[in-house]
């Protein structure tokens, strides 16, 4: 039951109240840690992407290995964006991360997210759970069927790929007000706890 | 006595909403707890992994989403440090290190040997291509861990150089890329086991994947931590915190009901008010 005496937990403790702060009405303490938070974090960005720079192209590079000139020179192509008259060069690296991280994702996409999920619809109706899931995927799908008109049977099982869909997205807040509890429980317990050692 | 709980100052309802969150901390409640299936999967996985399995954990989540995983993080590493199974972090959230170290700092991996029971790879940028990369080949894509030494002499990477060798990845998720990224690039096409520890707010949008058995396991929050260490048998801070969670769910709605009846009292009030008039004239 005894108050931290570490510098770091001082300093999280004084900027998480600072933060919360803002509850009670906007102030300039929670004006200046939120500046804080932003400027610190793209410290920490800068400083990791520049271990990432050091650890994949200046080491290689100053151990003899040449093929990451490649992809230097791709990332330096980046940089002429800001030369107008050579801003059209960083189109090439561009695009070429376009067309990269496209064929990746789609190389998957089509397994992992369409057919494996397909797959995943193929259940026996033996149970209220396997009867939902269908009934769902047939009544959402449906709702997004827009050759025909939505009249008759289309029309009613759209009608209720609504509702499936309002269920879906009540369930999704209410997961997300229960994490933002979760995330407040957290920050108490540090308070509390790491800080004022008044929890056990 | 209606109208004014309709115009109560929102700063009011903060502090009893407080309060509900300080009272179940200081003074447990005890409330009842179940054990989801997908915590209890998680936990079934990891129990049958042999002594000396490397499974990889991918902390992809931002400081602000820390709170809300970090028990359920601890209890996972205290299992797999018991069960002697070594663990090889990594994230491609700039982030994610130097959280992952906090974790690390707070479970039984601290008294285990780094670079053989445990390692810290630190961040690799690029997202999903990152990870394709990392996939193929790990201490390739890392050369050197997060502390700046080389990863391809530590023992832990003895005959581990792709992830068709890992029997299991975690990853700590708030967001993309996270989970869908690591089943298109690790899950389906290598045939690696994946569970995740995800924030409340997550759930929905990866329950089809649990449906669809490409995660095997699935650590929901506060509450999923509260079972993972229920499970195994070290109650830590999100058994404690899910008191707290309860109590502050039932006052909001409680708030939420009280809202709603001083809302249509009001509007009944006022058309009664109106008919009146509209009779009167």
């Amino acid at each position: 039951m005894t108050m931290s005496n570490d510098l770091s937990v001082w300093i999280a403790a004084l900027v998480t109240i600072g933060l919360i702060s803002f509850v009670f009405k906007e102030n300039l303490y929670y004006r200046i840690v939120e500046s804080l938070y932003v400027g610190v974090s793209a410290g920490h960005a800068i400083v990791l992407g520049w271990g990432n720079i050091r650890n994949l192209a200046v080491r290689p590079l100053g151990e003899g290995n040449l093929a990451v000139i490649i992809p230097i020179a791709l990332g330096l192509m980046l940089f002429t964006r800001y030369f107008q008259k050579w801003s059209r060069v960083s189109r090439i690296p561009m695009g070429f991360l376009m067309g990269l991280g496209a064929g990746l994702s789609m190389r998957g996409l089509v397994g992992s997210q369409i057919v494996n999920q397909i797959k995943a619809c193929y259940l026996p109706l033996n149970s209220m759970n396997n009867i939902l899931i269908i009934a769902g995927t047939f009544a959402v799908l449906s709702y997004f069927f827009f050759t025909v008109e939505h009249q008759g049977f289309v029309g009613k099982s759209a009608q209720i790929g609504r509702y499936f869909m309002m269920l879906c997205f009540g369930a999704a807040y209410g997961s997300t007000v229960t994490g933002r509890i979760s995330l407040f429980v957290g920050r108490l317990q540090f308070l509390l706890g790491d800080w004022l050692g008044i929890l056990q | 006595m209606l109208s004014k709980l309709g115009r109560i100052d929102s700063r009011v309802l903060y502090f009893i909403l407080l309060l509900s969150f300080i009272i179940p901390l200081l003074r447990p409640l005890g409330l009842p707890m179940v054990i989801s299936d997908e915590v209890q999967k998680t936990y079934d996985l990891i129990e049958s992994l042999p002594s000396g399995s490397r499974v990889v954990v991918s902390f992809d989540l931002s400081p602000g989403g820390y709170d809300e995983l970090a028990p359920a993080t601890v209890a996972v590493f205290n299992h797999m440090a018991m069960k002697g199974i070594r663990m090889v972090g990594m994230s491609f959230w700039d982030a994610g290190p130097s959280l992952l170290d906090r974790s690390l700092a707070g479970s039984l991996y601290a008294d285990k040997e780094y670079g053989t029971d445990y390692v810290n790879l630190g961040f690799l940028a690029g997202g999903e291509n990152a990870m394709s990369a990392v996939a193929r080949d790990i201490t390739g894509a890392f050369p050197r861990d997060f502390y700046d030494r080389p990863t391809a002499n530590m023992p832990i990477f003895d005959g581990l150089q792709a992830f068709k060798d890992v029997e299991l990845v975690i990853v700590v998720a708030t967001g993309n890329p996270g989970v869908p990224e690591w089943i298109r690039q690790v899950g389906d096409p290598m045939d690696v086991p994946i569970a995740t520890i995800v924030i409340a707010g997550l759930v929905a949008d990866y329950a089809p994947y649990m449906q669809s058995r490409q995660l095997i396991g699935m650590i929901p929050g506060l509450r999923g931590a509260a079972g993972y260490e229920a499970l195994i048998d070290m109650l830590g801070r999100g058994t404690a915190g899910l008191d707290a969670q309860s109590a502050a769910h039932l006052m909001i709605l409680f708030f939420v009901l009280i809202g709603n009846i001083v809302y249509f009292v009001e509007r009944k009030r006022e058309k009664d008010e109106a008919d009146e008039e509209g009779a009167a004239s």
